[in-house]
């Protein structure tokens, strides 16, 4: 449930904000390697949790990229 | 091009030589021992009833390796042996894989350099998913999968470029020599599943109305042409499970708890920290091998981690390019997809899976939708590790040949050191002999001994217990039992979960141990030998101990019950002495006398019983598993209708005519295969028609 809240909070956030998917994206992909590294040193759970955001971040981030493909063209 | 395509097919070579050098048939696991005697398993999908495992069951979607069987079969029978043909198969299966990796890539990305695409067909093959999913796993299937993949990908995507129907016609035609990965029905909707999303995310990013009518047009006529060519067994498949509803197996499967199941799945190897590195996280166990633990190391997750984020950072960086954000699409859905309905998001799977019953064959999603992150995977590799090099300028090379040495030498080194081919179970765990099988010639003799004593028994082989076995042989074997490999025969060898069946397992051998009458429990079977098997590793499978069973069958043999009749090496064959063809028999209803019964066996899906001197009404009893889709008529093709399960297993109609007459027993969805044949047979006649009349008359605007 807290995934959904988190991907309404971004929807509204854009709504705001008008913000670009780079925006989402790369701060997804900086938490990607966050989450890699703790993964690393064997602090799974904490890993996970991280991923999680880092992936809904990305998708979100993922699919501004697309609107905005869409957009231009 | 034609230099890298040389190199793809040489180094699928050079693996394959590594992996056959011994010269022994790899087996393992569901799949058996298919190259040691492939016709037997060309009998099995050749009709749409098997004899056997068991009291035979319908062959089901099998039918889709018919022409593989058959191919190789008829190979095998003009003396190749059954190493070679699996050597040779793997071969086709893992070149035709690289190649369509390379020239996908090429389609997608045209301006990637050579060597970087090779890069990507080596990550497709050497991925951790492929390692374990495809190569660990090693089952047939799978491995068509595997490269039927990107084979159809390319022509798809192809054809959605150009705009030209054309390549669904090629498309299609090329389909027949895959078509064994069709033969798990998962894989045929994963395909479709696949298609629709490539034809999806196609037209998210196309411009004109116009274009994307057209590459829905193309999507259907593709599936129209794939419905066609494929009706030889996608009709009895339907009649089977759907129009009949026939079968009972599918109906004991759609009932189980597949929703249970997919959560504990989802739960272990849904993690999306496991996912991004495309790591199956069920396959490490404390009880793992050594090089699993390797393979599960921390410099290893980190150079996934690396592959993963090279990835993304290519994504990231040309998120305006179309091309990536096509790809980037379906490598986003794969991943959501092989998480299954693990968190984020997972309701959504869930409620999909809940809610569409044909779904519930994704019950392991990693298992299934893998193969599609795999893929994507691999074709954002390639123009993702050109790129970064390029930002690296001067140290270009270096970048690159670090990367080629990392996946050769580390992802690559299972599959070509053969530890791939290794398991836990004896004695696969053992590193020289892995999945590598040689089954003692005693085996030979013997199948050959029961087939020269006819067609019309079983036999039940001891000891008897669940479908995984061991086999102590000097390059042993460890999976599902062996039956149709070793044997012609239709035989019992083994329990399954198949209705019915399952209900006389279990009694068999309580029965031979007691001092109840086993030779009429086992006439009721039509069971005329036993066989006693003592290259078992009984203590392994928690079998009774084949010395204990021999001391039964002698004791019964002093009783005149059985008879020792033939011994081939570790394996000793007994008659049942009271054995007679109980195929077909009547069973008395009334104090008048029961009529003669003769029978004709047209095939395993038809046979003519003549019947003489019928007084009375009596029951007519068949020994095939019963089935709905078993249908008696009279000769002039009135059916009779009163079809019913007699004694646990069997078939029974009530007859009430009198006189001598014959009757007609047909398994009906063969008929479904018939006409399915004959419209694929046109289908393909056409196809391949306007293929020669593109190619003789030039037409560009069609090719």
């Amino acid at each position: 449930m807290i995934y959904w809240v988190l991907f309404l909070g971004l929807f509204f956030i854009n709504i705001k904000y008008r913000k670009n998917g780079i925006y989402f994206l790369k701060p997804g992909f900086y938490l990607f390697c966050t989450a890699s590294f703790i993964s690393i040193v064997n602090l799974v759970s904490i890993a996970e949790l991280f991923m999680r955001v880092s992936f809904i971040l990305l998708i979100f981030g993922f699919i501004l990229a697309v609107k905005e493909y869409r957009r231009s063209t | 091009m034609k230099k890298i395509i040389l190199s793809i097919l040489i180094l699928a070579a050079v693996l394959v030589s590594i992996l056959f050098k011994e010269r022994y048939i790899f087996g393992t696991a569901e799949d058996g021992l298919i190259f040691y005697n492939i016709s037997n398993y060309f009998h099995q999908a050749e009709f749409t009833w098997m004899e056997y495992p068991g009291l035979g069951s319908p062959s089901l979607s099998l039918i889709a390796a018919k022409p593989t069987y058959f191919l190789l079969s008829s190979l095998q029978q003009m003396g190749i042996p059954g190493f070679l043909l699996q050597a040779i198969t793997l071969w086709f299966l893992l070149s035709s894989a690289g190649i369509a990796v390379y020239l996908l890539v090429l389609e997608l990305f045209p301006k990637a350099e050579g060597k970087y695409v090779l890069l990507a067909v080596l990550f497709y093959w050497f991925n951790p998913i492929s390692i374990v999913d495809v190569w660990n796993r090693f089952l047939l299937n799978y491995i068509f999968f595997f490269a039927l993949l990107p084979v159809i990908s390319f022509f798809f995507i192809k054809g959605l470029k150009t705009g030209k129907f054309f390549w669904a016609f090629i498309l299609n035609i090329i389909l027949i020599f895959y078509s064994y990965a069709l033969s798990y029905v998962a894989f045929s909707i994963l395909l479709w599943i696949w298609l629709f999303l490539i034809t999806l995310f196609y037209v998210l990013f196309d411009k004109s109305l116009k274009s994307m009518i057209s590459s829905f047009k193309y999507f259907l006529l593709t599936l129209i042409l794939f419905i066609m060519v494929n009706c030889w067994w996608i009709l009895p498949l339907a009649n089977l499970n759907f129009l009949g509803g026939t079968n009972n197996t599918t109906q004991v499967f759609m009932k189980q708890n597949n929703l249970g199941t997919l959560q504990a799945l989802s739960e272990k190897m849904g993690h999306l920290t496991d996912v991004f590195k495309l790591i199956n996280a069920s396959f490490l166990a404390p009880d793992s091998l050594g090089w699993v633990k390797y393979y599960y190391s921390v410099p290893l997750f980190a150079m996934q981690y690396v592959f993963v984020g090279i990835i993304l950072y290519f994504v990231i960086k040309f998120r305006k390019d179309p091309t990536v954000l096509f790809l980037g699409s379906l490598f986003f859905t794969s991943f959501f997809l092989t998480k299954g309905n693990s968190p984020p998001f997972g309701e959504i799977y869930n409620f999909i899976f809940k809610n569409i019953l044909i779904l519930q064959v994704f019950r392991n999603p990693f298992e299934k939708f893998g193969f599609l992150l795999s893929l994507c995977a691999a074709l954002f590799f390639a123009p993702s590790v050109y790129e970064l090099s390029k930002r690296l300028q001067n140290k270009m090379h270096a970048f690159y040949y670090l990367l080629l040495f990392i996946v050769v030498s580390s992802l690559g080194l299972p599959l070509y050191t053969s530890l791939a081919f290794t398991n836990k179970f004896p004695p696969t765990n053992d590193y020289s002999i892995g999945y590598k099988v040689k089954v003692p010639s005693y085996y030979k003799d013997a199948d050959n001994w029961l087939s020269n004593k006819g067609s019309n028994f079983r036999y039940i082989g001891f000891p008897l217990k669940d479908e995984g076995i061991t086999y102590k042989w000097e390059k042993g074997y460890s999976g599902v039992e062996l039956q149709v490999a070793l044997f012609s025969t239709s035989g019992i060898i083994h329990k399954t979960s198949v209705p019915f069946f399952n209900q006389i397992i279990p009694e068999i051998e309580s029965l031979l141990m007691s001092d109840n009458d086993f030779t009429s429990f086992a006439n009721s079977l039509n069971v005329r030998y036993f066989i006693l098997r003592n290259d078992i590793d009984y203590i392994l499978r928690d079998m009774t101990s084949p010395g204990i069973l021999e001391k039964r069958l002698t004791e019964r043999a002093q009783k005149g019950e059985v008879k020792k009749v033939a011994i081939f090496g570790q394996v000793s064959i007994w008659e049942n002495l009271k054995w007679r063809d109980n195929t077909f028999y009547a069973i008395k209803q009334t104090e008048d006398s029961l009529p003669l019964i003769g029978y004709e066996k047209i095939n395993p899906t038809k046979y003519i019983v003549h019947l003489t001197n019928v007084n009375a009404p009596f029951l007519l009893f068949f020994s095939e598993l019963y089935n709905k889709g078993w249908k008696a008529s009279s000769e002039n093709r009135d059916e009779i209708n009163n079809h019913s399960r007699v004694n646990i297993y069997g078939n029974g109609w009530q007859i009430n005519r009198k006189g001598d007459f014959d009757i007609v027993i047909e398994f009906a969805p063969q008929k479904w295969m018939d006409l399915g044949v004959k419209v694929s047979f046109g289908s393909y006649v056409l196809i391949l028609g306007f293929l020669l009349y593109c190619l003789v008359f030039r037409r560009r605007s069609i090719v």
